[in-house]
């Protein structure tokens, strides 16, 4: 926490800030005029709220820096000022230095003489396009409230975007080349909803920035404390009389002054209020380099490789046929790069970090995104060494999650948990977001690089490789007390790893051409996701033993699970008192 | 002798659907084939009623009589599908099977189960009859049991729900 919080004078109109406080220290008698759930108690403000966030945490409308819509837009003021020079200055120059009349040639089309008129065409679209930049500064204000962060832009086509501070994961300051050169940062939200796009205040003062972080964190901080409070005294669902005498009683308040400890140890993890720098404890970033290496050995970029030869080698040989050709090529083509660039969203800068809930992924070029996976929610998990990666020894993980399948969009980017990694970075991710007590990283490293039955791998048997010529030795499954794994692929090698309690049921199949050969598929159902949970073509008799001992093991693992944490199926309606904690 | 004694463990009582189940997918293979043999041989019937030009030509019979012979085929392995339906109630799991060249065994935890569906329709309805599906949190779980009895199904979908229950563990 900086020092200039302290010294700023609180507000105690803020509404936020009494219910942050009334619930803090249960010994407060709480008067029973409590108007909603939350018991509020106004008098007495802590010694916390001492250090209050004051500032600009009061629901009025800030503006950002002046700059920031320069900034913003440089690389067209930079293509504007080149195009300026390129028209204008070489032919005010090349004229000064021959003492001819000035000449300014506008585009060959409109012949203007003399300097002075050119330079005042100049002036004046340098004035329009910064009298633009001002009006859009004008426009682009943010507000801070007890509940919430809005960030409000343009004049023409206005948008406000939003973010709600309780579910607020973490703040960044972002310091970019160009703004940092100016002595300007920006504020980044990292916000706890699925796939939602990063909400970014830019550009702010650097000095500004971090003092403005600060009293969000604090901000931020009271929200989910709120938020908790009100989850704890919600389940008694009482009218207003008497959630003012349950704030009063002494059960509840020991209650809430649980979930209170809890949530300072959570936040303080969590936000480091103290600490300058990042409170999320960051995994990695994938480095820019092996992006652009991943991307170019993507198999878009061989497309486009395939399809710019193929292009060469006909305007060497049959030149006219490029007629034909290029304009049929456009559409693949377009497929192509937008493919490239929604690859390029997904990893560009990929940074992984562990929050409490679990880790939470965030990436982007030009459109960053974050996402937060629950690790207690992960169903299943695929590591998947594709060909083109193998040199470079390139992984990829994805992960399904309950609750984010299906809706396409939020799906792409919030199941994958590392786009391209070393197999070090795989080890770490497996860690980190496998809902397992012990990591089983040797199953999952046989899986994706053996071949043919090992100690612990049962593959397909040989008959399979009139279905399976190249892969046969490479499907296969492998079980241990607690999971699932299964391996494919040769070229590309992939390896699922499925817990055996989060498996919803299993299937085998059998198809007439099967059953010639005596083999069989096996699948494990899980929630809708990315990550393939089939193996094809076993043994009859080693699937089917597989599907009852994997029956067996999960029955186990479901009654592990449901005796350690009484966790309440979702679809059961009114929560227990006991499980608000 | 089921067809899919290779794919499921033994030991498990498996049992049929309703006979009468058979009388509906008979109905409802005759009436497809129907109307399959009456779309594909619209040029036929054009050309024997006159609106088009000329005689028919002999392979315009051709669409008819494949459909007819496929139909054909189809209501006499019907029989044999239907009893490749069964399903077995484990202490902790449903296990399913159907299929005779296509078949499939799944596995349901009871603890597994999100809600289960009792459908019926007029053709099933008519013989008394309504198909149970079971939903888990998997949209690939594919449990139906087509045509059992009304009693039967409303038995196995208390059966469910209470079993389901009592293993009942999140996601």
């Amino acid at each position: 926490m900086t020092g200039g919080e302290e010294t700023r004078p609180e507000l105690p109109a803020a509404p936020w800030e009494r219910s942050g406080g009334g619930t803090a220290d249960p010994g407060t008698p709480s008067p029973p005029a409590a108007a909603s759930a939350p018991a509020v108690a106004p008098g007495a403000p802590q010694s916390r709220d001492a250090a209050a966030p004051g500032g600009e945490v009061d629901g009025e409308w800030h503006r950002v820096h002046l700059l920031t819509p320069f900034v913003r837009s440089w690389l067209l003021l930079v293509a504007l000022v080149w195009g300026f020079a390129n028209t204008f200055v070489d032919d005010v120059v090349s004229s000064f230095v021959k003492h001819e009349p000035i000449q300014v040639d506008v585009g060959g089309a409109v012949r203007v003489v003399g300097a002075g008129l050119g330079l005042a065409v100049l002036c004046g679209v340098l004035g329009v396009l910064i009298g633009l930049g001002l009006l859009s500064w004008w426009f682009t204000r943010y507000q801070i409230t007890g509940e919430h962060v809005r960030f409000r832009s343009g004049w023409l086509f206005r948008t406000q975007r939003q973010a709600r501070l309780d579910r607020v994961q973490g703040i960044d300051v972002e310091r970019r080349f160009l703004p940092r050169v100016l002595g300007l940062s920006s504020l980044k939200f990292d916000v706890a909803d699925g796939g939602s796009s990063v909400l970014e205040l830019s550009y702010l003062g650097r000095d500004h920035a971090r003092e403005l972080r600060s009293q969000l964190l604090v901000a931020a901080h009271r929200a989910a404390e709120r938020q908790e409070t009100a989850r704890a005294t919600s389940p008694a669902a009482v009218p207003d009389a008497e959630a003012g005498s349950a704030g009063a009683d002494p059960a509840p308040g020991t209650r809430s002054g649980r979930s209170r400890e809890g949530v300072d140890v959570r936040v303080a993890q969590k936000y480091g209020i103290l600490s300058e720098r990042d409170e999320l404890r960051r995994v990695f970033t994938v480095p820019t380099a092996r992006v652009l290496l991943a991307l170019v050995c993507s198999p878009p970029a061989v497309v486009l490789l395939l399809l710019a030869l193929l292009m060469a080698g006909l305007s060497v040989w049959f030149p006219e046929a490029l007629v034909v050709v290029l304009p049929t090529a456009v559409p693949p083509l377009l497929g192509v790069v937008s493919g490239l660039y929604s690859r390029l969203e997904r990893s560009w800068g990929f940074t992984l970090s562990e929050v409490p809930e679990g880790v939470r992924t965030r990436s982007g070029l030009f459109n960053e995104r974050s996402s937060t996976i629950p690790t207690g929610r992960v169903q299943a998990l695929e590591v998947t060494a594709p060909l083109l990666w193998r040199f470079f020894g390139g992984h990829r993980v994805t992960v399904t999650t309950a609750g984010k399948g299906g809706a396409g969009g939020t799906e792409t980017l919030g199941s994958v948990v590392l786009p391209v990694g070393t197999w070090e970075q795989v080890r770490g991710v497996l860690e980190l977001v496998l809902p397992l007590e012990l990591t089983p990283t040797d199953l999952v490293t046989e899986g994706l690089r053996g071949i043919g039955g090992g100690e612990n791998f049962t593959t397909s048997p040989r008959r399979a490789r009139w279905l399976d010529p190249l892969t046969w030795r490479r499907t296969g499954f492998a079980m241990d007390e607690a999971v699932l794994v299964l391996r494919r692929g040769r070229l590309a090698r992939h390896a699922s790893v499925v817990p055996h309690h989060k498996t919803q049921s299993a299937a085998l199949s059998q198809g007439p051409l099967e059953r010639r050969f005596g083999l069989s598929d096996l699948s494990v159902h899980v929630t809708p996701g990315s990550v393939t949970t089939a193996v094809a073509h076993l043994d009859v008799a080693d699937a089917r033993a597989l599907l009852e001992r994997h029956t067996q093991l999960a029955r186990a693992a479901r009654a592990r699970v449901g005796a350690r944490a009484p966790e309440r199926p979702w679809s059961t309606a009114a929560p227990a008192p006991d499980t608000v904690r | 002798m089921p067809a899919t004694t290779e794919l499921s463990p033994p030991g498990l009582q498996w049992r049929h659907v309703s006979p009468k189940y058979l009388r509906v997918r008979l109905i409802g293979a005759v009436i497809t084939t129907l109307v399959w043999a009456v779309v594909v041989s619209v040029p036929l019937v054009l050309h024997l009623l006159g609106t088009w030009e000329g005689s028919a030509p002999w392979w315009l019979w051709l669409p008819a009589g494949v459909v007819l012979v496929w139909g054909g085929v189809n209501l006499f392995l019907v029989p044999r599908r239907v009893r490749a339906i069964g399903y077995a109630e484990a202490p902790t799991e449903l296990w399913l099977r159907k299929g005779l060249f296509f078949r499939t065994v799944t596995v349901v935890p009871y603890g597994r189960m999100q809600y289960v569906d009792i459908k019926t329709g007029p053709v099933l309805n008519a013989f008394g009859l309504a198909s149970v599906t079971l939903h888990t949190a998997s949209a690939s779980t594919d449990a139906v049991l087509p045509g059992l009895p009304r009693e039967e199904a409303d038995r196995l979908r208390e059966q469910l729900t209470e079993r389901g229950e009592e293993h009942m563990v999140g996601l």
